[in-house]
């Protein structure tokens, strides 16, 4: 375990992973509940606007953000660092050929595209322009889901266009 | 390979884990973009000297004296890029971000706020200190008052799947963006109110445990250096925009 925040850590008897800015704040927090409770006629615009401070649900929020103890891996004996760094190096050996072959694929497709626009401006100029221009509001139509692995239990929206309205 | 009798099941498997927006983008909706933007260069030179002609007659002259003295909104936008086959439209950054005005005058407001994106992005929120003083709203130099989390990669496509598929459906009348979405470099912002952070499926078990209950607001930056392009991109993944219904015409894109 890792103790930081060093004497406010140790004096809180929790040796856990804090980040001592917000621990500062949290402790400031808890310390002007302590003292505005004891001096009755204190600052009491102060003591009025942290009323709240006392939900305890904030408590325990604070328990969940800063005091959690962080987990940890099991340790690793040096074969199974090894094993680690091969399975890494292969992954990364499948990812950059399989890369390479998608990013060869598309520079074809995108040199087919260019090709095609050259031939259509050679065959026919009006057709040409008119692929030229493109529309500035044009958006992929809401039937053009994104696939899943189940189809939906809504298959088709029949009223989708009168239910906008 | 496989054993007799058994069925295989390829669906990724081999290549680890993958967001299922991250999936289609780069099978399917990447090459779309690619062809629905492409433009020979010769033809978008000639468009956007027309464009600029066509704007020329109400901008002010570019002859001025100091060009650094212009207002941010003036300065020149960065030009669009020839396209090819590499920089098509890609979601870069979402940042989810909460500005608490309650923690002006109780701090502990802002645990809300950072337990909330917790739950909703699954990452853990960066608190946000103020920059400058304003007196009118007691803020001072250095007080935290807002949170906010930065999503890239897979976090990212994940929370803009929740977001898109199960909480704008629960959210009462929306039915998209605008087509004036967008703020002209690529950027996309939504903005919710507090009703709708308990839509999200994190949410819905410990909603009681939030004292504070907030809006917050999505930033959705992309590479798209103009606005249809990027929504176009948005459109794709899955985010609704309103139409104004028109009829079909032959001009339309093909």
């Amino acid at each position: 375990m890792v103790v930081v925040g060093g004497r406010a850590a140790a004096a809180a008897g929790i040796s856990a992973r804090v980040r001592p800015g917000l621990l500062r704040a949290a402790k400031a927090a808890a310390g002007a509940k302590s003292s505005s409770s004891g001096s009755s006629g204190g600052a009491g615009t102060r003591r009025g606007a942290n009323q709240t401070t006392a939900d305890p649900r904030y408590e325990q929020m604070k328990q969940i953000l800063f005091y959690q103890e962080p987990r940890t891996l099991p340790a690793a004996s040096e074969e199974d660092v090894e094993r680690h760094l091969a399975i890494l190096r292969a992954e990364k050996i499948f990812k950059m050929t399989a890369s390479a072959r998608r990013r060869a694929e598309r520079e074809a497709r995108f040199a087919a595209m260019e090709a095609a626009y050259e031939a259509l401006a050679e065959a026919d100029p009006r057709l040409y322009e008119a692929a030229c221009k493109k529309e500035s509001s044009a958006t992929f139509p809401r039937q053009m889901r994104v696939p899943t692995e189940t189809p939906p239990t809504k298959i088709w929206d029949y009223l989708g266009a009168q239910a906008q309205q | 390979m496989a054993p007799a009798g058994r069925r295989t099941f390829t669906a990724g498997a081999a290549h680890g884990y993958q967001a299922r927006l991250s999936q289609f983008y780069h099978n399917t909706l990447r090459d779309d973009l690619m062809v629905l933007q492409y433009t020979p260069p010769a033809v978008r030179a000639r468009q956007e000297d027309q464009h600029r002609a066509a704007q020329a007659d109400d901008a002010p002259s570019e002859s001025a004296p100091n060009p650094q003295r212009r207002h941010k909104s003036k300065m020149p936008r960065p030009k669009v890029p020839r396209s090819t086959a590499h920089n098509v439209p890609f979601v870069s950054k979402v940042t989810v971000h909460i500005r608490c005005r309650e923690a002006l005058h109780n701090k502990n407001h802002l645990l809300s706020a950072l337990m909330a994106l917790q739950v909703v992005t699954g990452k853990r929120a960066q608190l946000i200190r103020a920059k400058s003083d304003a007196a009118a709203w007691k803020l001072r130099k250095g007080m935290p008052i807002a949170a906010k989390v930065d999503l890239e990669g897979d976090d990212m496509f994940e929370f803009l799947d929740k977001l898109i598929e199960v909480v704008l459906p629960r959210m009462k009348e929306y039915h998209g963006l605008r087509m004036s979405a967008g703020d002209g470099n690529g950027s996309f912002t939504l903005g919710f109110d507090d009703s709708v952070i308990g839509l999200f499926p994190e949410m819905e078990m410990v909603y009681d445990m939030f004292p504070l209950v907030t809006g917050f607001s999505v930033n959705i930056a992309t590479t798209a250096v103009r606005n249809p392009p990027g929504r176009l991109l948005l459109s794709g993944l899955g985010l609704p925009f309103l139409h104004a219904r028109k009829p079909a015409s032959e001009g339309q894109m093909l």
